[in-house]
Protein backbone atom coordinates (compact mmCIF):
# COMPACT_ATOMS: atom_id res chain seq x y z
CA UNK A 1 0.00 0.00 0.00
CA UNK A 2 3.10 2.45 0.34
CA UNK A 3 2.01 5.03 -1.88
CA UNK A 4 4.27 5.93 -5.29
CA UNK A 5 4.01 9.61 -4.44
CA UNK A 6 6.13 8.65 -1.14
CA UNK A 7 8.90 9.62 -4.11
CA UNK A 8 7.67 13.05 -4.88
CA UNK A 9 7.25 14.22 -1.30
CA UNK A 10 8.30 17.94 -0.71
CA UNK A 11 11.49 19.41 0.13
CA UNK A 12 13.31 21.14 3.67
CA UNK A 13 10.37 23.46 4.61
CA UNK A 14 7.20 20.97 3.49
CA UNK A 15 8.92 18.47 5.79
CA UNK A 16 9.53 21.60 8.71
CA UNK A 17 5.57 22.32 8.59
CA UNK A 18 4.88 18.61 8.43
CA UNK A 19 7.03 18.06 11.37
CA UNK A 20 5.41 21.34 12.68
CA UNK A 21 2.57 19.72 12.20
CA UNK A 22 3.26 16.17 14.24
CA UNK A 23 4.71 18.20 16.85
CA UNK A 24 1.24 20.12 17.32
CA UNK A 25 -0.50 16.70 17.48
CA UNK A 26 1.27 15.02 20.01
CA UNK A 27 1.15 18.04 21.94
CA UNK A 28 -2.38 18.26 21.57
CA UNK A 29 -3.23 14.86 22.23
CA UNK A 30 -1.11 14.66 25.12
CA UNK A 31 -3.12 18.07 26.72
CA UNK A 32 -6.45 15.61 26.06
CA UNK A 33 -5.48 12.80 28.10
CA UNK A 34 -4.45 14.86 30.84
CA UNK A 35 -7.40 16.70 30.76
CA UNK A 36 -9.01 13.11 30.37
CA UNK A 37 -7.45 11.97 33.20
CA UNK A 38 -7.79 14.97 35.61
CA UNK A 39 -10.53 17.15 34.39
CA UNK A 40 -13.80 17.11 36.89
CA UNK A 41 -16.24 19.48 34.74
CA UNK A 42 -18.75 16.55 33.19
CA UNK A 43 -19.85 18.99 31.00
CA UNK A 44 -16.64 19.41 29.23
CA UNK A 45 -15.62 15.53 29.21
CA UNK A 46 -18.97 15.26 27.51
CA UNK A 47 -18.54 17.74 24.97
CA UNK A 48 -15.71 16.62 23.98
CA UNK A 49 -16.85 12.93 24.03
CA UNK A 50 -19.13 14.01 21.47
CA UNK A 51 -16.45 15.99 19.79
CA UNK A 52 -14.03 12.91 19.49
CA UNK A 53 -17.16 10.31 18.70
CA UNK A 54 -17.66 13.42 15.40
CA UNK A 55 -14.44 13.09 14.30
CA UNK A 56 -14.87 9.09 13.95
CA UNK A 57 -17.56 9.40 12.16
CA UNK A 58 -16.36 11.80 9.90
CA UNK A 59 -12.72 10.39 9.18
CA UNK A 60 -15.05 7.93 8.05
CA UNK A 61 -17.46 9.48 6.03
CA UNK A 62 -13.97 11.13 4.11
CA UNK A 63 -12.83 8.01 3.08
CA UNK A 64 -15.79 7.49 0.35
CA UNK A 65 -16.86 11.04 0.82
CA UNK A 66 -13.80 13.07 1.02
CA UNK A 67 -11.17 11.43 -0.91
CA UNK A 68 -13.80 9.55 -3.31
CA UNK A 69 -16.31 12.19 -3.91
CA UNK A 70 -19.38 10.10 -3.59
CA UNK A 71 -21.28 12.34 -1.20
CA UNK A 72 -23.06 10.01 1.25
CA UNK A 73 -26.03 11.37 3.38
CA UNK A 74 -26.81 8.06 4.67
CA UNK A 75 -24.18 7.96 7.68
CA UNK A 76 -26.89 7.67 10.41
CA UNK A 77 -28.08 4.20 8.79
CA UNK A 78 -24.97 2.34 9.43
CA UNK A 79 -24.26 4.38 13.08
CA UNK A 80 -28.57 3.24 13.88
CA UNK A 81 -27.49 -0.58 12.44
CA UNK A 82 -24.23 -0.67 14.57
CA UNK A 83 -26.32 1.24 17.63
CA UNK A 84 -29.02 -1.66 17.14
CA UNK A 85 -26.73 -4.32 16.75
CA UNK A 86 -25.11 -4.17 20.58
CA UNK A 87 -28.40 -2.93 21.97
CA UNK A 88 -30.22 -6.32 20.61
CA UNK A 89 -26.97 -8.20 21.33
CA UNK A 90 -27.37 -6.63 24.73
CA UNK A 91 -31.12 -7.31 25.48
CA UNK A 92 -31.63 -10.30 24.19
CA UNK A 93 -28.10 -12.29 25.10
CA UNK A 94 -26.71 -9.95 28.25
CA UNK A 95 -23.54 -9.33 25.74
CA UNK A 96 -21.76 -5.93 26.57
CA UNK A 97 -21.68 -3.79 24.11
CA UNK A 98 -17.79 -3.18 24.65
CA UNK A 99 -17.45 -6.98 23.53
CA UNK A 100 -19.96 -6.69 20.66
CA UNK A 101 -18.77 -2.94 19.15
CA UNK A 102 -16.47 -5.39 16.46
CA UNK A 103 -19.81 -7.08 15.95
CA UNK A 104 -22.13 -3.58 15.10
CA UNK A 105 -19.13 -2.72 12.93
CA UNK A 106 -19.85 -6.02 10.85
CA UNK A 107 -23.45 -5.90 10.65
CA UNK A 108 -22.75 -2.30 9.52
CA UNK A 109 -19.85 -3.02 6.41
CA UNK A 110 -22.73 -5.56 5.65
CA UNK A 111 -25.57 -3.79 5.08
CA UNK A 112 -22.87 -1.30 3.70
CA UNK A 113 -21.84 -3.76 0.50
CA UNK A 114 -25.47 -4.79 0.15
CA UNK A 115 -26.43 -1.31 -0.32
CA UNK A 116 -23.30 -0.37 -1.95
CA UNK A 117 -23.90 -2.64 -4.94
CA UNK A 118 -26.53 -0.54 -6.37
CA UNK A 119 -26.00 2.42 -4.56
CA UNK A 120 -22.35 3.00 -5.97
CA UNK A 121 -23.26 2.65 -9.71
CA UNK A 122 -25.01 6.04 -9.24
CA UNK A 123 -23.53 9.21 -9.02
CA UNK A 124 -23.44 12.87 -7.90
CA UNK A 125 -26.97 14.16 -6.59
CA UNK A 126 -28.43 10.90 -7.10
CA UNK A 127 -26.13 9.17 -4.99
CA UNK A 128 -26.87 11.75 -1.89
CA UNK A 129 -30.74 11.46 -2.38
CA UNK A 130 -30.37 7.41 -2.51
CA UNK A 131 -28.65 7.26 0.79
CA UNK A 132 -30.54 9.93 2.78
CA UNK A 133 -33.87 7.72 1.74
CA UNK A 134 -32.31 4.50 2.90
CA UNK A 135 -32.05 5.84 6.08
CA UNK A 136 -35.75 6.72 6.30
CA UNK A 137 -36.11 2.93 4.86
CA UNK A 138 -34.35 1.35 7.45
CA UNK A 139 -35.46 3.37 10.18
CA UNK A 140 -39.09 2.29 9.20
CA UNK A 141 -38.30 -1.24 9.19
CA UNK A 142 -36.33 -1.26 12.76
CA UNK A 143 -39.56 1.06 13.82
CA UNK A 144 -41.92 -2.02 12.94
CA UNK A 145 -39.80 -4.99 14.25
CA UNK A 146 -40.07 -6.88 17.24
CA UNK A 147 -36.83 -7.96 17.72
CA UNK A 148 -35.37 -4.07 18.00
CA UNK A 149 -39.21 -3.45 20.34
CA UNK A 150 -39.94 -1.32 17.34
CA UNK A 151 -40.84 2.47 18.66
CA UNK A 152 -40.81 1.40 22.15
CA UNK A 153 -36.69 1.50 21.82
CA UNK A 154 -34.36 -0.63 23.68
CA UNK A 155 -33.33 0.31 27.50
CA UNK A 156 -29.97 -0.58 28.00
CA UNK A 157 -28.55 -0.42 32.01
CA UNK A 158 -26.28 2.18 33.37
CA UNK A 159 -22.57 1.11 34.44
CA UNK A 160 -22.09 0.67 37.69
CA UNK A 161 -19.93 4.17 37.76
CA UNK A 162 -20.02 6.96 39.57
CA UNK A 163 -21.37 10.05 36.55
CA UNK A 164 -17.83 11.72 36.09
CA UNK A 165 -16.06 7.83 35.93
CA UNK A 166 -18.67 7.44 33.25
CA UNK A 167 -18.02 10.63 31.25
CA UNK A 168 -14.39 10.06 31.82
CA UNK A 169 -14.84 6.23 30.12
CA UNK A 170 -16.66 7.65 26.69
CA UNK A 171 -14.20 10.49 27.00
CA UNK A 172 -11.02 7.69 26.22
CA UNK A 173 -13.20 5.26 24.32
CA UNK A 174 -13.92 7.77 21.94
CA UNK A 175 -10.75 9.61 21.49
CA UNK A 176 -8.88 6.47 21.38
CA UNK A 177 -11.23 5.29 18.44
CA UNK A 178 -10.97 8.92 17.04
CA UNK A 179 -6.99 8.84 16.91
CA UNK A 180 -7.09 5.30 15.65
CA UNK A 181 -9.27 6.13 12.82
CA UNK A 182 -7.52 9.33 12.23
CA UNK A 183 -4.48 7.54 11.61
CA UNK A 184 -6.15 5.11 9.56
CA UNK A 185 -7.54 7.95 6.89
CA UNK A 186 -3.98 9.32 7.57
CA UNK A 187 -2.42 5.54 6.06
CA UNK A 188 -5.30 5.76 3.45
CA UNK A 189 -4.34 9.28 2.29
CA UNK A 190 -0.92 8.53 1.89
CA UNK A 191 -1.29 4.92 0.04
CA UNK A 192 -2.09 4.01 -3.72
CA UNK A 193 -5.62 3.08 -2.14
CA UNK A 194 -6.14 7.10 -1.42
CA UNK A 195 -4.73 7.90 -4.87
CA UNK A 196 -6.90 5.72 -6.77
CA UNK A 197 -9.94 7.15 -4.59
CA UNK A 198 -8.49 10.98 -5.47
CA UNK A 199 -8.87 9.78 -9.53
CA UNK A 200 -12.37 8.31 -8.72
CA UNK A 201 -13.24 11.92 -7.64
CA UNK A 202 -11.43 13.80 -9.97
CA UNK A 203 -12.92 11.85 -13.15
CA UNK A 204 -14.04 8.07 -12.52
CA UNK A 205 -14.42 7.28 -16.22
CA UNK A 206 -10.69 8.64 -16.80
CA UNK A 207 -9.07 6.66 -14.13
CA UNK A 208 -11.35 3.64 -14.95
CA UNK A 209 -9.79 3.75 -18.43
CA UNK A 210 -6.02 3.94 -17.33
CA UNK A 211 -6.61 1.39 -15.07
CA UNK A 212 -7.50 2.34 -11.64
CA UNK A 213 -10.43 -0.34 -10.77
CA UNK A 214 -12.80 2.08 -9.72
CA UNK A 215 -15.81 -0.62 -8.50
CA UNK A 216 -13.51 -2.35 -6.26
CA UNK A 217 -12.00 0.44 -4.83
CA UNK A 218 -14.99 1.66 -3.85
CA UNK A 219 -16.50 -0.76 -2.47
CA UNK A 220 -13.64 -1.61 -0.54
CA UNK A 221 -14.02 2.46 0.38
CA UNK A 222 -17.70 1.91 1.63
CA UNK A 223 -17.04 -1.40 3.73
CA UNK A 224 -14.10 0.09 5.76
CA UNK A 225 -15.89 3.72 6.01
CA UNK A 226 -19.36 1.82 7.41
CA UNK A 227 -17.92 -0.90 9.35
CA UNK A 228 -16.01 2.52 11.67
CA UNK A 229 -19.55 4.50 11.95
CA UNK A 230 -21.04 1.00 12.84
CA UNK A 231 -18.25 0.25 16.07
CA UNK A 232 -18.68 4.10 16.71
CA UNK A 233 -22.67 3.53 17.05
CA UNK A 234 -22.46 0.44 18.81
CA UNK A 235 -20.46 2.20 21.22
CA UNK A 236 -22.82 5.02 21.49
CA UNK A 237 -25.72 2.70 22.38
CA UNK A 238 -24.44 2.45 25.90
CA UNK A 239 -23.21 5.62 26.04
CA UNK A 240 -26.69 6.97 25.97
CA UNK A 241 -28.49 3.96 27.26
CA UNK A 242 -32.19 4.08 25.44
CA UNK A 243 -32.22 3.89 21.94
CA UNK A 244 -35.02 4.44 19.87
CA UNK A 245 -35.45 4.66 15.44
CA UNK A 246 -35.68 8.30 15.95
CA UNK A 247 -32.53 9.05 18.33
CA UNK A 248 -30.39 5.87 16.23
CA UNK A 249 -31.16 6.71 12.81
CA UNK A 250 -31.52 10.79 13.39
CA UNK A 251 -30.71 12.64 9.99
CA UNK A 252 -29.39 15.49 12.12
CA UNK A 253 -25.97 12.63 12.59
CA UNK A 254 -25.55 12.34 8.62
CA UNK A 255 -26.29 16.35 8.03
CA UNK A 256 -23.77 17.22 10.92
CA UNK A 257 -21.05 14.72 9.16
CA UNK A 258 -21.08 16.39 6.30
CA UNK A 259 -20.93 19.63 7.29
CA UNK A 260 -17.96 19.13 9.33
CA UNK A 261 -16.49 17.25 6.28
CA UNK A 262 -17.23 20.10 3.92
CA UNK A 263 -16.22 22.50 6.45
CA UNK A 264 -13.08 21.24 7.58
CA UNK A 265 -11.68 20.50 4.02
CA UNK A 266 -12.97 17.24 2.59
CA UNK A 267 -10.45 14.68 1.69
CA UNK A 268 -8.06 16.05 4.14
CA UNK A 269 -7.12 14.06 7.16
CA UNK A 270 -6.69 17.48 9.55
CA UNK A 271 -10.55 18.42 8.52
CA UNK A 272 -12.62 16.59 10.64
CA UNK A 273 -10.09 17.25 13.41
CA UNK A 274 -10.58 21.78 12.79
CA UNK A 275 -14.31 21.21 11.91
CA UNK A 276 -16.22 18.60 14.52
CA UNK A 277 -14.49 20.69 17.81
CA UNK A 278 -15.68 23.89 16.08
CA UNK A 279 -19.41 23.00 14.87
CA UNK A 280 -19.53 21.22 17.99
CA UNK A 281 -18.61 23.93 20.60
CA UNK A 282 -19.94 26.97 18.04
CA UNK A 283 -23.43 25.07 18.46
CA UNK A 284 -22.93 24.58 22.33
CA UNK A 285 -21.94 28.13 23.06
CA UNK A 286 -25.05 29.31 20.46
CA UNK A 287 -27.79 26.75 22.49
CA UNK A 288 -27.14 28.63 25.71
CA UNK A 289 -26.73 31.87 24.50
CA UNK A 290 -29.59 31.84 22.36
CA UNK A 291 -32.78 30.45 21.68
CA UNK A 292 -33.26 27.30 19.66
CA UNK A 293 -34.98 28.88 16.51
CA UNK A 294 -32.49 31.87 17.09
CA UNK A 295 -28.90 29.69 17.45
CA UNK A 296 -30.22 27.69 14.14
CA UNK A 297 -30.71 30.79 12.43
CA UNK A 298 -26.86 32.10 13.37
CA UNK A 299 -25.30 28.89 12.76
CA UNK A 300 -27.15 28.59 9.30
CA UNK A 301 -25.21 31.72 8.21
CA UNK A 302 -21.94 30.78 9.94
CA UNK A 303 -21.72 27.78 7.32
CA UNK A 304 -23.15 29.78 4.47
CA UNK A 305 -20.41 32.02 4.69
CA UNK A 306 -17.96 29.59 5.26
CA UNK A 307 -19.23 28.25 1.86
CA UNK A 308 -19.26 31.35 0.38
CA UNK A 309 -15.88 32.45 1.62
CA UNK A 310 -13.57 29.23 2.27
CA UNK A 311 -14.84 26.87 -0.69
CA UNK A 312 -12.71 24.12 0.35
CA UNK A 313 -13.21 24.57 3.96
CA UNK A 314 -10.57 25.34 6.47
CA UNK A 315 -7.62 23.12 4.84
CA UNK A 316 -8.26 24.79 1.33
CA UNK A 317 -7.77 27.77 3.21
CA UNK A 318 -4.98 26.42 5.23
CA UNK A 319 -3.09 25.17 1.97
CA UNK A 320 -3.61 28.51 -0.23
CA UNK A 321 -1.27 30.16 2.83
CA UNK A 322 1.02 27.39 2.38
CA UNK A 323 1.43 27.96 -1.49
CA UNK A 324 1.59 31.22 -0.71
CA UNK A 325 4.16 30.79 2.01
CA UNK A 326 6.20 29.30 -0.57
CA UNK A 327 5.89 31.55 -3.40
CA UNK A 328 7.03 33.81 -1.24
CA UNK A 329 10.08 31.70 0.01
CA UNK A 330 10.96 30.73 -3.63
CA UNK A 331 10.00 33.38 -5.81
CA UNK A 332 11.82 31.83 -9.07
CA UNK A 333 9.88 28.22 -8.99
CA UNK A 334 7.11 28.87 -6.77
CA UNK A 335 6.99 25.52 -5.55
CA UNK A 336 7.68 23.05 -2.95
CA UNK A 337 9.86 20.70 -4.44
CA UNK A 338 12.38 23.41 -5.79
CA UNK A 339 13.50 23.66 -2.06
CA UNK A 340 14.80 20.50 -1.21
CA UNK B 1 1.85 -13.88 -34.23
CA UNK B 2 -1.28 -12.55 -35.60
CA UNK B 3 -1.01 -9.50 -37.75
CA UNK B 4 -3.67 -7.71 -36.52
CA UNK B 5 -3.18 -5.93 -33.31
CA UNK B 6 -7.28 -5.52 -32.34
CA UNK B 7 -9.28 -6.97 -34.67
CA UNK B 8 -12.97 -5.52 -34.86
CA UNK B 9 -15.43 -8.12 -36.11
CA UNK B 10 -19.85 -6.88 -37.38
CA UNK B 11 -19.95 -5.13 -34.35
CA UNK B 12 -23.12 -3.60 -33.42
CA UNK B 13 -24.30 -1.12 -30.99
CA UNK B 14 -28.03 0.21 -30.05
CA UNK B 15 -29.26 2.85 -27.77
CA UNK B 16 -33.18 2.08 -28.18
CA UNK B 17 -33.89 3.05 -31.20
CA UNK B 18 -31.18 4.46 -32.40
CA UNK B 19 -28.25 2.26 -33.93
CA UNK B 20 -25.18 3.98 -32.85
CA UNK B 21 -23.15 0.99 -34.79
CA UNK B 22 -24.41 -1.35 -37.57
CA UNK B 23 -21.91 -4.13 -38.46
CA UNK B 24 -18.72 -2.18 -38.13
CA UNK B 25 -15.46 -4.35 -39.06
CA UNK B 26 -11.79 -3.67 -40.14
CA UNK B 27 -8.78 -4.11 -38.01
CA UNK B 28 -5.88 -2.29 -36.20
CA UNK B 29 -2.63 -3.78 -37.41
CA UNK B 30 0.53 -4.09 -35.20
CA UNK B 31 2.73 -0.57 -35.16
CA UNK B 32 0.29 1.35 -37.38
CA UNK B 33 -1.62 4.10 -37.40
CA UNK B 34 -5.26 3.67 -37.78
CA UNK B 35 -7.62 6.71 -38.65
CA UNK B 36 -11.30 7.16 -38.01
CA UNK B 37 -13.12 9.53 -39.18
CA UNK B 38 -17.24 10.58 -39.95
CA UNK B 39 -19.63 13.35 -39.51
CA UNK B 40 -21.04 14.31 -36.11
CA UNK B 41 -23.05 11.47 -34.74
CA UNK B 42 -21.52 8.40 -37.25
CA UNK B 43 -20.78 6.70 -34.32
CA UNK B 44 -17.07 7.16 -33.98
CA UNK B 45 -16.86 7.55 -30.11
CA UNK B 46 -19.24 4.80 -29.63
CA UNK B 47 -17.06 2.38 -31.19
CA UNK B 48 -13.80 3.85 -29.34
CA UNK B 49 -16.41 2.86 -26.28
CA UNK B 50 -16.90 -0.54 -27.03
CA UNK B 51 -13.28 -1.08 -27.90
CA UNK B 52 -12.62 0.40 -24.67
CA UNK B 53 -14.89 -1.66 -22.56
CA UNK B 54 -16.85 1.39 -21.64
CA UNK B 55 -19.88 -0.16 -23.44
CA UNK B 56 -20.48 -3.51 -24.39
CA UNK B 57 -21.41 -4.51 -27.89
CA UNK B 58 -24.79 -5.80 -29.07
CA UNK B 59 -23.63 -7.70 -31.24
CA UNK B 60 -20.38 -9.21 -33.32
CA UNK B 61 -17.28 -9.33 -31.06
CA UNK B 62 -13.85 -7.32 -30.14
CA UNK B 63 -10.61 -8.81 -30.30
CA UNK B 64 -7.39 -7.86 -28.70
CA UNK B 65 -3.89 -9.62 -29.52
CA UNK B 66 -5.52 -12.92 -30.37
CA UNK B 67 -8.38 -12.74 -27.39
CA UNK B 68 -11.62 -11.33 -27.21
CA UNK B 69 -12.80 -8.17 -25.11
CA UNK B 70 -16.19 -9.49 -24.00
CA UNK B 71 -17.02 -8.67 -20.47
CA UNK B 72 -14.05 -7.32 -20.09
CA UNK B 73 -14.10 -3.73 -18.04
CA UNK B 74 -11.90 -0.61 -19.20
CA UNK B 75 -9.17 -1.04 -16.19
CA UNK B 76 -9.00 -4.76 -17.18
CA UNK B 77 -7.98 -3.98 -20.62
CA UNK B 78 -6.03 -0.70 -19.53
CA UNK B 79 -4.24 -3.81 -17.89
CA UNK B 80 -4.15 -5.62 -21.44
CA UNK B 81 -2.49 -2.45 -22.93
CA UNK B 82 -5.06 -0.26 -24.07
CA UNK B 83 -5.03 3.54 -23.18
CA UNK B 84 -6.87 6.36 -24.35
CA UNK B 85 -7.32 9.95 -24.39
CA UNK B 86 -10.94 11.60 -24.32
CA UNK B 87 -12.64 14.24 -26.72
CA UNK B 88 -12.24 16.61 -24.50
CA UNK B 89 -9.13 16.49 -22.37
CA UNK B 90 -10.03 14.69 -19.00
CA UNK B 91 -7.01 15.51 -16.65
CA UNK B 92 -7.42 14.93 -12.82
CA UNK B 93 -7.45 19.13 -12.14
CA UNK B 94 -6.53 19.43 -8.77
CA UNK B 95 -3.81 17.08 -9.11
CA UNK B 96 -0.07 18.15 -10.12
CA UNK B 97 0.84 17.39 -13.77
CA UNK B 98 3.41 15.27 -12.36
CA UNK B 99 0.76 13.29 -9.82
CA UNK B 100 -1.62 12.62 -13.29
CA UNK B 101 1.21 10.26 -15.20
CA UNK B 102 1.43 8.21 -11.66
CA UNK B 103 -2.32 7.10 -11.42
CA UNK B 104 -1.95 4.32 -14.19
CA UNK B 105 1.30 3.45 -12.24
CA UNK B 106 -0.46 2.94 -8.52
CA UNK B 107 -0.94 -0.95 -9.08
CA UNK B 108 2.65 -1.29 -9.49
CA UNK B 109 5.36 -2.57 -7.53
CA UNK B 110 9.30 -2.56 -7.40
CA UNK B 111 11.69 -3.03 -10.18
CA UNK B 112 8.51 -1.83 -12.32
CA UNK B 113 7.51 1.23 -10.92
CA UNK B 114 10.90 2.76 -10.52
CA UNK B 115 11.03 2.51 -14.57
CA UNK B 116 7.85 3.83 -14.90
CA UNK B 117 8.56 6.41 -12.41
CA UNK B 118 11.65 7.52 -14.89
CA UNK B 119 9.38 7.18 -18.07
CA UNK B 120 6.66 9.39 -16.67
CA UNK B 121 9.43 11.88 -16.26
CA UNK B 122 10.80 11.04 -19.72
CA UNK B 123 7.52 11.09 -21.18
CA UNK B 124 6.75 14.68 -19.33
CA UNK B 125 9.92 15.77 -21.30
CA UNK B 126 8.86 14.22 -24.50
CA UNK B 127 5.49 15.89 -24.84
CA UNK B 128 7.32 19.19 -23.35
CA UNK B 129 5.68 20.02 -20.23
CA UNK B 130 8.80 18.91 -17.55
CA UNK B 131 8.51 22.89 -16.64
CA UNK B 132 5.08 22.08 -15.52
CA UNK B 133 5.38 19.42 -13.51
CA UNK B 134 4.50 20.52 -10.43
CA UNK B 135 1.62 22.64 -11.62
CA UNK B 136 -1.82 21.93 -11.02
CA UNK B 137 -3.24 20.21 -13.72
CA UNK B 138 -6.31 23.20 -13.51
CA UNK B 139 -3.68 25.92 -14.11
CA UNK B 140 -2.49 24.39 -17.39
CA UNK B 141 -3.89 25.35 -20.88
CA UNK B 142 -6.29 23.54 -23.15
CA UNK B 143 -3.63 22.18 -25.64
CA UNK B 144 -1.38 21.61 -22.19
CA UNK B 145 -4.13 19.78 -20.82
CA UNK B 146 -4.24 17.18 -24.35
CA UNK B 147 -0.53 16.99 -24.07
CA UNK B 148 -0.99 15.75 -20.20
CA UNK B 149 -3.65 13.40 -21.25
CA UNK B 150 -1.78 11.87 -24.30
CA UNK B 151 1.63 11.31 -21.94
CA UNK B 152 -0.39 10.14 -19.22
CA UNK B 153 -1.92 7.95 -21.97
CA UNK B 154 1.10 6.48 -22.71
CA UNK B 155 2.93 6.16 -19.08
CA UNK B 156 1.93 2.19 -18.70
CA UNK B 157 4.04 1.93 -22.52
CA UNK B 158 0.37 0.48 -23.72
CA UNK B 159 0.21 -1.63 -26.93
CA UNK B 160 -3.09 0.16 -28.07
CA UNK B 161 -3.75 4.27 -27.79
CA UNK B 162 -7.37 5.24 -28.70
CA UNK B 163 -7.05 8.72 -29.76
CA UNK B 164 -10.79 10.67 -29.65
CA UNK B 165 -10.30 14.26 -31.78
CA UNK B 166 -6.50 14.85 -30.18
CA UNK B 167 -6.52 17.97 -32.68
CA UNK B 168 -9.53 19.64 -31.72
CA UNK B 169 -8.99 22.93 -31.24
CA UNK B 170 -5.53 23.35 -29.99
CA UNK B 171 -2.88 25.55 -31.13
CA UNK B 172 -1.01 23.84 -33.84
CA UNK B 173 1.89 23.99 -32.70
CA UNK B 174 0.51 21.63 -29.87
CA UNK B 175 -0.91 20.15 -32.77
CA UNK B 176 2.39 19.45 -34.63
CA UNK B 177 3.77 17.92 -31.11
CA UNK B 178 1.11 15.41 -30.91
CA UNK B 179 1.85 13.91 -34.42
CA UNK B 180 5.25 14.02 -33.77
CA UNK B 181 5.08 11.82 -30.79
CA UNK B 182 2.52 9.98 -32.09
CA UNK B 183 4.80 9.20 -35.13
CA UNK B 184 7.95 8.11 -32.68
CA UNK B 185 6.02 6.17 -29.92
CA UNK B 186 4.86 4.15 -33.23
CA UNK B 187 8.34 3.85 -34.50
CA UNK B 188 10.13 3.35 -31.34
CA UNK B 189 8.05 1.18 -28.88
CA UNK B 190 6.03 -0.20 -32.11
CA UNK B 191 2.76 0.70 -30.67
CA UNK B 192 -0.84 1.22 -32.31
CA UNK B 193 -3.04 3.94 -32.44
CA UNK B 194 -6.48 4.43 -33.17
CA UNK B 195 -7.02 7.98 -34.20
CA UNK B 196 -10.82 9.68 -34.32
CA UNK B 197 -10.33 13.20 -35.77
CA UNK B 198 -12.00 15.62 -38.65
CA UNK B 199 -8.87 16.92 -39.51
CA UNK B 200 -8.63 14.76 -42.36
CA UNK B 201 -5.49 16.00 -44.52
CA UNK B 202 -3.69 15.74 -41.32
CA UNK B 203 -4.58 12.31 -40.65
CA UNK B 204 -3.96 11.03 -44.29
CA UNK B 205 -0.59 11.91 -43.86
CA UNK B 206 -0.70 10.46 -40.43
CA UNK B 207 -2.43 7.02 -40.98
CA UNK B 208 -1.22 4.05 -42.75
CA UNK B 209 -4.89 2.69 -42.68
CA UNK B 210 -8.03 4.93 -42.53
CA UNK B 211 -11.62 3.84 -41.62
CA UNK B 212 -14.61 5.91 -42.15
CA UNK B 213 -17.92 5.89 -40.94
CA UNK B 214 -21.37 6.85 -42.13
CA UNK B 215 -24.20 6.42 -39.69
CA UNK B 216 -22.92 3.66 -38.06
CA UNK B 217 -20.99 1.31 -40.87
CA UNK B 218 -18.02 1.65 -42.45
CA UNK B 219 -18.69 3.84 -45.63
CA UNK B 220 -14.81 2.72 -47.09
CA UNK B 221 -11.77 1.32 -45.33
CA UNK B 222 -8.31 0.99 -46.64
CA UNK B 223 -5.36 3.13 -47.93
CA UNK B 224 -6.49 6.63 -46.29
CA UNK B 225 -5.76 8.54 -49.81
CA UNK B 226 -8.15 6.19 -51.73
CA UNK B 227 -10.71 6.73 -48.50
CA UNK B 228 -11.08 10.22 -48.91
CA UNK B 229 -10.89 9.63 -52.89
CA UNK B 230 -14.01 7.30 -51.88
CA UNK B 231 -17.45 8.25 -53.26
CA UNK B 232 -19.40 7.41 -50.47
CA UNK B 233 -17.03 9.19 -47.81
CA UNK B 234 -17.18 12.16 -50.39
CA UNK B 235 -21.06 12.04 -50.60
CA UNK B 236 -21.63 11.05 -46.94
CA UNK B 237 -19.22 13.01 -45.30
CA UNK B 238 -16.38 15.25 -46.79
CA UNK B 239 -19.00 16.71 -49.34
CA UNK B 240 -17.65 17.81 -53.22
CA UNK B 241 -14.95 20.24 -53.68
CA UNK B 242 -16.08 23.63 -55.48
CA UNK B 243 -13.58 23.05 -58.12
Amino acid sequence: MLSIFFVRKGGAEDRTLRLFGLVFCVLGLGALILYGAIGTKQGILSLLGTVFLYVTLTQAWNILGGYGGYLNFGTATFFGVGAYTTAVLFHHYGLSPFLTAPIAGVMAALLGVIVGVPTLRLRGAYFAIVTMIITFAVQIVVLNASITQGPMGIFLPPLKLSPLALERLFFFMFLGLAVVVTLLVYAIENSNFGWALVAVREDEDAAEVIGVKTTRIKYIANAVATFIIGIAGGIFAQRIMYLDPTTAFSFDISLNVVLMAVIGGAGTWQGPLIAAPLILVVADMLRVTFTSEVNRVIFSIVVIVIALYLPHGAMGFMTSLRQKYFKWRNPKTGDEVASA
Amino acid sequence: MNPALLEVDSVGKQFGGLVALSSVSFDVPRSSVVGLIGPNGSGKTTLLNVINGIYAPDRGSVVLDGVPTKNRSPSDLAASGVSRTFQNARVFSTLSVEQNLFIPLLHRSGGERAKSIKRADELLAFVGLEAHANKTAIELSGGQKRLLEFARALVTKPGLILMDEPFAGVHPQIKATLIRCIQEIVEREGASFLVVSHEVPDLVNLSNFMVCLVEGKVAAAGNPKDVVRNEKVIEGYLGQSDE
